[in-house]
């Protein structure tokens, strides 16, 4: 691990927009701001539109080729640049300290390719050619497949989905990356197969020490899994904390958010579900975004720009000006 | 770790299952497909031998002309089979396919089968070459404009693929034998010689011509799947890979793309060979297009049936072995 | 710097349909065609069948595309041709369209398996066969002229219309406004005409407007192969095949103009067809 007190990941204040060329620049992200330590487990929450898996692409350096482009701000890795890395900068980043597992495990896997050619591209990304036949077998019993041997002759089609998962987490952790990136791995598989997942990431942390995002719009699923959590509405963190931190929010949109799980609405009690749509990108008005949507909004939430997150780094966060109110809702 | 041993063992039982299901549906998509393939191509060969029925008047006065005596009609009538009921006739017909006896021609008195022996190589040559041409021009177009992020480029590459689709092969096939044949001397405009890699002269600007209809069509099947590739996660896990340009394009971009390509490929062989026997007329080639043609000036019924019946079947071969190559490029594609 | 980036505008609705363009384009070009084939013939010095000038005289002022070998004005008999190509085509298109749309929708709503499977592939026998290859070998029995070009373009072309239509009746016949029009107690008749059929054709009517593009081409390929409209009918097809020999000696404009004039019609009908989908499928992903 490092010696150096410089968190793995900071994200600061980065805005990511999509450039048009008749039309004006689209803002997506703006007012990110949290950091990832080394080894941890974080979680970023959130509702679709969020902006989550726009801060997960520039992790990734595939903002670009989707149509993103960051406009300031910055993400760093390890002190680095990620905004300003070039083509070859990114070579060295991208499968190597940074693995990434995709979000959909149907769709994940490129399906006219065997499994041991997919896991010896990512193995040769190491700059290490040798012995590729038995490391891929190592590292899929390093996500627990049995069968090794069939399993490395097979397409993806012939793979229930939860394999595929440990396919594409094996080939994520080929390179021994500082950091895995999960954006939503368990969509689309069944509940038990989900937990098994996230058993095996917290395995790989603890075994590991890879440090692991989890990008996910369940609450409760992180809560499960993570040591903190970051919370993003509307392209803003609006809460950052620890998980124990969190069971007390600061932010009456993870008030809301908490209020709509499942897993801990009393029995007999109404589920409540959060007012209105998150405002829709470019939509967005001044002040607080989520303000249209809070029960204690005050007049000045509708003012200036959207706030910043209150508190130092490392600490339990919030973007909410008026947390003196929290106790009404 | 009982859990995970658990896991372990529902994960080999599930294996196995799958497995055994993917065999299973293998097998049975492939022996529908061909079942299919049989019930058509047995539909090509009564529709063929229905249309003799079809003529007004009565076919074997027609061919041998208006004057003649009756005693002539009556002996070229027998001589053909003419004379014996409708389901002896067509099982005399049905059987003699597979003994490779398609009848005899009305005028020269020769062998169907050998008529389309000697001249189907031509014909299926001209079709072959126009879909390599075809093939070299959509690959690199598809996926320039599928990865170039131009709204101009893209918008061409619309407006420019519906006006081809509108220009006959014909005017095409005479506007190149204008450039090429006139202006700049290089293609013959006529004539033929046998052999390989000598009949290639005569051959490239036929084919040429005739992969006209083919490459837009082709080329905006291959875009639009490329653009849905390019959408595709795996994609994503390719370039973070870091995978070398070549292979990127090859197994990440185009292998997962080609599988509705190749299937509307086969279904596109029946308008080549359209277009092919336009070819044929044009450039004299000694193809089956022009017997076909040249049969039908003269009303020689049974090499016309015997043609449609040979490209019908030609088509029906082409269509199951193109659906069965789109699924074993990609299993996501599912056998129609 | 964040500021600006907040408060941006929203994206300026636009009023311009998507493909509207094409359709204007494509109506604009086929329109222009039907006038002119409307006019030019009447008020022309020459008639498309007279001597005109020397044979083989280059496009000039007074021939504006030239004479053919015989004589006569390629620029009148371009035009003349117009009705006799269009028409054919929307025949050849017309027909099939309504028969195939009608015989797929009762074979998509029938619940008879047998006859589902004996027309299907019946169906698809007549489909295996090459479009072009079949419609020659049906005029070489049936006789050629425009009645047998049209005859014969519909007994092949149904089928590619039924095929689509059973495809698309099996899906409506199964959505909830047709159960619910059962259910109201509405006739047979009424549901087929007024609810299945209807849906059905929105496709095969999408469809007819490419095959057009392929008909018109197939009508001309005929007279081109001496097997459709027969001289000395003014037809594209057919000029361009008395001219095709000359093309090779330097006479260009007698096989060029009305292969010209082909393109134009189909390109028109293309523009029209793209604009269309595009249309469609802009209302789809509302």
């Amino acid at each position: 691990m490092s010696a150096s007190n410089t968190p793995l990941i900071q994200v600061r204040d980065v805005v990511i927009g999509i450039p048009h060329k008749r039309r004006p620049t689209l803002t997506i992200v703006n007012k990110a701001n949290f950091d990832i330590n080394y080894g941890e487990m974080v979680g970023i929450v959130g509702e679709s539109g969020s902006g989550k898996t726009m801060i997960c692409r520039t992790m990734i350096g595939t903002l670009e080729r989707r149509g993103g482009k960051i406009l300031s701000g910055d993400v760093l890795f390890e002190g680095e640049s990620l905004a300003r890395a070039s083509e070859s900068d990114w070579k060295k980043l991208r499968g190597k300290s940074i693995g990434y597992v995709p979000q959909s495990a149907l769709a994940g896997p490129n399906p006219v390719l065997t499994i041991e050619a997919q896991l010896a591209e990512a193995l040769r990304n190491t700059g290490d050619t040798k012995n590729i036949k038995s490391r891929s077998k190592e590292l899929l019993e390093l996500v627990k497949i049995r069968r090794v041997d069939t399993v490395l002759k097979q397409y993806p089609y012939q793979l229930s989905g939860g394999m595929r998962q440990r396919v594409m987490i094996a080939c994520a952790l080929a390179t021994s990356p500082k950091l895995l990136i999960a954006d939503e791995p368990t969509t689309g598989l069944d509940v038990t197969v989900q937990s098994q997942i996230m058993d095996l990431l917290k395995e790989i942390r603890s075994t590991m020490g890879t440090a692991i995002v989890l990008i996910s719009h369940d609450l409760a699923l992180i809560d499960e899994v993570c040591d903190r959590v970051v919370v993003m509405h509307a392209g803003a963190t609006v809460e950052v904390g620890s998980v124990k931190e969190l069971v007390k929010p600061r932010h009456p949109y993870t008030i809301a958010l908490n209020s709509s799980r499942i897993d801990i609405a009393q029995p007999g009690s109404e589920l409540v579900t959060i007012k209105g749509n998150a405002p829709s990108v470019g939509e967005w008005n001044p002040g607080c975004r989520f303000a249209d949507r809070c029960s204690i909004v005050q007049a000045d939430c509708r003012t200036g720009e959207h706030p910043e997150l209150i508190g130092a780094s490392g600490t339990h966060q919030t973007a909410c000006i008026h947390t003196e109110l929290l106790e009404r809702i | 770790m009982t859990d995970s041993q658990q896991t372990a063992a529902a994960q080999d039982a599930q294996m196995v299952v799958e497995k055994d299901r993917n065999r299973a549906a293998l097998r049975k998509t492939f022996y529908g497909r061909i079942l299919r393939s049989v019930i058509v191509g047995f539909w090509v060969m009564v529709i063929a031998f229905s249309l003799m029925r079809l003529s007004p008047g009565d076919p074997v006065r027609l061919a041998l002309g208006a004057d003649v005596t009756e005693e002539a009609v009556d002996a070229f009538r027998t001589q053909l089979g003419l004379d014996k009921p409708f389901y002896i006739q067509f099982w005399d017909y049905f059987t003699g396919i597979f003994r490779g006896d398609l009848g005899y021609s009305y005028f020269s008195g020769r062998d169907v089968t050998e008529i389309i022996g000697t001249h189907l190589p031509v014909t299926l040559m001209i079709i072959g070459l126009s879909i390599l041409f075809a093939a070299l021009i959509s690959l690199p177009l598809a996926l320039f404009v599928a990865t170039s992020k131009s709204n101009t480029v893209n918008y061409m590459f619309r407006a420019l693929t519906s006006v081809s689709l509108a220009i006959p092969g014909f005017f095409l096939a005479l506007l190149g034998l204008l450039v090429f044949g006139v202006y700049f001397n290089i293609a013959p405009a006529a004539g033929y010689e046998g052999a390989f890699p000598g009949n290639l002269k005569y051959l490239w600007l036929p084919a040429l011509a005739n992969c006209g209809s083919l490459v837009p069509v082709l080329s905006r099947v291959l875009h639009s799947s490329l653009v849905d590739t390019l959408d595709e996660e795996f994609v994503e896990t390719g370039v973070i890979r870091g995978v070398r340009k070549g292979r990127f394009y090859w197994s990440y971009l185009l292998r997962p793309s080609l599988a509705p390509t190749v299937v509307l490929l086969s279904y596109m062989v029946g308008v080549m060979i359209g277009g092919t026997v336009i070819m044929e007329t044009i450039f004299s080639l000694p193809g089956i297009g022009r017997e076909l043609i040249t049969a039908v000036d003269g009303r020689d019924y049974p090499v016309v049936q015997s043609i449609a019946m040979i490209f019908g079947l030609i088509v029906v071969f082409f269509s199951f072995i193109g659906d069965l190559t789109g699924y074993l490029l990609d299993r996501r594609v599912t056998l129609s | 710097m964040s500021s600006n980036v907040e408060t941006q505008e929203k994206p300026k609705k636009r009023f311009i349909k998507e493909g509207t363009f094409g359709i204007y384009t494509g109506f604009f070009m086929l329109g222009s065609l039907i006038v002119a084939g409307a006019i030019i013939p009447r008020i022309s010095k020459y008639g498309a069948d007279d001597l005109a000038a020397i044979p083989l005289a280059p496009p000039s002022r007074a021939n504006f595309f030239g004479t053919d070998v015989l004589g006569r004005d390629v620029f009148v008999r371009v035009f003349d041709a117009v009705f006799i190509d269009l028409g054919t085509a929307i025949i050849g298109v017309s027909i099939p369209l309504i028969v195939g749309t009608i015989i797929g929708t009762l074979l998509g709503i029938s619940q008879s398996k047998r006859i589902n499977a004996v027309v299907g592939s019946l169906i698809d026998g007549i489909n295996a066969f090459p479009f072009l290859i079949f419609v020659i070998a049906l005029i070489a029995f049936i006789g050629p002229g425009v009645g047998s070009i049209v005859l014969a373009i519909s007994l092949v072309n149904w089928a590619r219309y039924a095929r689509i239509a059973r495809t698309r009746a099996v899906v409506v016949n199964k959505q909830g406004y047709i159960e619910a029009a059962r259910t109201l107690g509405y006739s047979k008749k009424r549901i087929l005409f007024k609810h299945i059929i209807p849906n059905v054709s929105s496709e095969t009517r999408a469809y007819a407007l490419s095959d057009f593009i392929i008909v018109i081409i197939a009508v001309a390929a005929l007279s081109f192969l001496g097997l459709g409209i027969k001289p000395p009918q003014a037809e594209w097809g057919g000029m361009i095949r008395d001219g095709k020999d000359l093309l090779t000696v330097g006479f260009w404009w007698p096989t060029v103009f009305p292969g010209l004039a082909l393109c134009w019609a189909g390109i028109a009908v293309a523009f029209i067809s793209e604009g269309l989908t595009r249309r469609m499928r802009e209302v789809g992903t509302r």
